[in-house]
């Protein structure tokens, strides 16, 4: 970009500069780096970081479109001002504002705890669970275990049932056209 | 009533003070600072002692953001982005007239008849002997300059609230949180899974002393 065409884009954004600009900056950089700084805190447990992380990023990816929506819908209200030109410049800034501070103190909370909470529940209870089936936990319930027969201290194992006794004669096998040692 | 609210609403006061990125940026984290923290202690799910500590973490995180923002990142941003623009733009009026972000600030919140008061100063003051009139420092120039000062004000909020910040921050929370009497070993067990590493650990414990 040129110096004149900076200079363009500096008059555009002195003359337009909104109030959501600066925090959906800020939510839509955040969405990167806040849960990479967390990842990279050597002092923290793994999972936590990952859980913390994971609650960032999902924070700051509600965070950025409900700015949006706080600031415009607030600017709304701007529309009581018709009459006085000048006046309603200054409300419909002035609401925007208002919203996004709302949404920073109310909204953005609420919302993360409906939406965020639920979610990594849901993907640590997936993981939990998956845990259970392969490891031994104080949670994991007792299965009962089928009675095995105790070998004698002889060594030798008690016969439970008679063997069948075949009754066959050689002839019975005469035209079986079974050949033996051949 | 409604004609008190339109006045607030409207107010040039309120006006001036949510038109700087730097103002609105210090209020929106001073109420990070309350809402967030509120609501994680607002949570039933979790038990107190955790509470305590996500709570403490986050008002300590967004106060230090504050601390730093408003200390640091935006007087060195400001006033940075200003003294590039005196220098990329050397024959403009406005950064002749004006040396600092500040002056530049308050001429531009005043009325017109004040604005062409100050100007007849500000020419009379000049060393150089140049003349600053509502013609080379029109309406257009001053959002040009207010432009200069909000971009950069931008860039150092997204910087130090999405970099400087949390890398700072981290550095500093552990030890102010050991200094509260938070252990972290005791207290950051704040989802399932750390609760399962509990067990976890716990099972550990008892093999190792069988």
């Amino acid at each position: 970009m040129s110096i004149a065409g900076l200079k363009k884009f500096f008059t555009y954004i002195g003359k337009n500069n909104k109030p959501i600009y600066p925090v959906m900056a800020v939510a839509s950089a955040e969405i990167v780096f806040r849960p990479l700084f967390t990842m990279m805190d050597k002092k923290s447990p793994d999972e936590t970081k990952k859980y913390t992380a994971l609650r960032e990023g999902i924070t700051e990816i509600v965070a950025v479109p409900t700015y949006w929506a706080c600031g415009e819908l607030a600017a709304k209200g701007a529309d009581l001002f018709k009459t006085d030109p000048k006046a309603a410049m200054r409300a419909k800034h002035n609401l925007m504002t208002a919203g996004v501070w709302g949404a920073a103190l109310l909204v953005i909370p609420g919302l993360c705890s409906l939406v965020v909470k639920p979610f990594t529940e849901r993907i640590y209870k997936n993981k939990a669970r998956k845990a259970q089936k392969l490891d031994i936990t104080d949670n994991t319930q007792s299965v009962p275990t089928v009675s095995k027969q105790q070998i004698s201290s002889t060594g030798r194992v008690a016969l439970q049932t008679k063997l069948p006794v075949y009754n066959y004669k050689m002839a019975d096998f005469a035209n079986s056209r079974m050949k033996v040692g051949l | 009533m409604i004609e008190g609210i339109q006045n607030i609403l409207a107010s040039p006061t309120f006006y001036n003070i949510t038109e700087s990125t730097a103002a609105q940026m210090s209020i929106k984290t001073g109420l990070n600072s309350i809402g967030r923290p509120g609501f994680i202690l607002m949570d039933k799910k979790i038990d107190p002692h955790t509470k305590r500590f996500s709570a403490t973490k986050e008002f300590l995180y967004q106060m230090l953001s504050l601390a730093l923002y408003m200390a640091v990142i935006i007087p060195v941003f400001k006033n940075g982005g200003f003294k590039l623009a005196q220098k990329l733009y050397k024959d403009d009026a406005v950064f002749k007239a004006f040396k600092t972000p500040e002056q530049f600030t308050k001429f531009h919140k005043l009325t017109e008849e004040e604005k062409l008061a100050k100007l007849k100063e500000l020419s009379d003051l000049s060393k150089t002997g140049d003349k600053f009139t509502r013609e080379n420092i029109n309406l257009e120039s001053e959002y040009f300059a207010n432009g200069v000062i909000e971009t950069s004000s931008l860039i150092g909020t997204v910087t130090g609230l999405a970099v400087v910040a949390p890398l700072t921050a981290a550095k500093l929370i552990h030890p102010i949180m050991k200094f509260l009497g938070f252990n972290k070993q005791n207290n950051e067990s704040d989802n399932n899974t750390d609760n399962n590493n509990k067990n976890n650990n716990n099972i550990d414990e008892k093999t190792a002393s069988k």
